[in-house]
């Protein structure tokens, strides 16, 4: 009985000084990369430029948080265009829920192909895949995340990772953050139920809360061309 | 249609809109429905059963006496970016066989709402979930169980 009612994910449209939170999870919003800041705030979806694969895996710098289908927001441009990727700005992305549910465990953050949630194939190419020439011999995603140990209410972040983000980053499996103000040390790969990170407890009941996270995506020379739509995901339970 | 459904016993508003629901029976009480009371405030004294109601008409019966403490239940769902934002993936209800917490075998039944099907009984361990997908550790303060 008891799920959320509101459970968003939320990007920083501010800066890392003063956020502004957009979110980008529901109908026509999203969330998109272009390797440059010159996509434009009001390109329709169907019309997203393409970028083309790099003669090595690199990042792809430039994330905007889309509310509609042609209005757009850069990440971490403060109204603006969007900021260059910096693991500085460490206040990027957040998940937000409302006080009405009870989770049973600890939520987890990590990435599906599609909206059926499916399993992934290993080093398939596919963005989430990876591939073991672009993203490590045991091929991670090429989509990073790096996850806070504690929510908002308990403190939020005052500083960055360690470690910027690196195309190979990933563990097999489970990663959680040191419980408190502790980021992961290494990124690490979304990549659905293969690879994702979990929170180190199950946070309060019926308590609003925010998660932060971290969201980095790269390109290399072996990923599969096509349009790419991973659903960025918070898997938990409820009671 | 909205109104019409709500005119309608809350059992068969469940079926209508494909979910699941559990059932508590006792010995000595009528049972409890899921839409009678929070899970975390279902009494556990004289509970003989819990049943998870699937439908597609299927039903999930985890039983014992005294077995009021070592039941418990949720969903699995996610919210991510796409259109729908928020769904439920799976219902899962369980008992503990082993009275010895630290063991925890538990036998459980899963109603999987992509596959549309009832999954159980299951034997697995309530610390090292695989029964649907990898899932983190439940919080058994929060089910309700007492070590």
């Amino acid at each position: 009985m008891s799920d959320f009612t509101s459970i968003t994910l939320e990007m920083n449209t501010g800066s890392n000084a003063s956020p502004t939170w957009t979110n980008v999870l529901g109908a026509n919003k999203e969330l998109r990369w272009f390797t440059s800041n010159s996509a434009g705030l009001s390109t329709a979806s169907a019309s997203w430029p393409y970028a083309t694969r790099p003669g090595s895996t690199s990042g792809v710098d430039y994330a905007y948080a889309y509310t509609a289908d042609a209005t757009g927001l850069g990440v971490l441009g403060s109204a603006g265009t969007p900021t260059a990727w910096s693991n500085a700005n460490y206040l990027q992305a957040r998940w937000n829920w409302d006080a009405v549910g009870t989770f049973a465990s600890a939520p987890i953050t990590t990435a599906y192909p599609t909206t059926a949630h499916g399993s992934i194939t290993r080093g398939d190419g596919s963005i989430l895949g990876g591939h073991a020439s672009d993203t490590g011999a045991t091929a991670r995603s090429y989509l990073k995340a790096n996850a806070f140990g504690r929510v908002v209410s308990a403190g939020a972040p005052a500083a960055a990772p360690s470690n910027d983000a690196v195309g190979t980053d990933g563990t097999t499996g489970s990663v959680s953050p040191t419980a408190g103000a502790n980021w992961l040390t290494n990124y690490q790969g979304l990549q659905g139920d293969n690879d994702y990170i979990t929170f180190p407890s199950t946070p309060a009941a019926t308590t609003a809360d925010q998660w932060n996270i971290l969201l980095r995506l790269f390109m290399g020379p072996n990923m599969n061309t096509g349009t790419h739509t991973p659903v960025v995901s918070l898997k938990y339970t409820f009671v | 249609m909205l109104d019409t459904l709500r005119t309608l016993p809350r059992a068969v508003r469940y079926k209508l809109r494909g979910q699941s629901y559990w059932i508590a029976l006792y010995t000595d009480r009528d049972p409890i429905y899921e839409w009678d009371c929070e899970w975390y405030d279902l009494p556990r004294a004289g509970l003989k059963e819990l049943r998870i109601v699937c439908p597609n008409g299927q039903v999930g019966v985890l039983g014992k006496a005294g077995g009021g403490d070592r039941v418990l239940q949720f969903k699995v769902a996610v919210a991510a970016s796409e259109p729908i934002g928020r769904r439920t993936l799976a219902h899962v209800i369980g008992m503990l066989e082993d009275p010895h917490l630290p063991a925890g075998l538990a036998t459980f039944f899963v109603w999987d709402y992509k596959e549309r099907r009832l999954i159980g009984p299951v034997l697995d361990n309530v610390y090292s979930m695989q029964v649907y997908g990898p899932i983190p550790n439940p919080n058994l303060d929060v089910l309700g169980i007492k070590p």
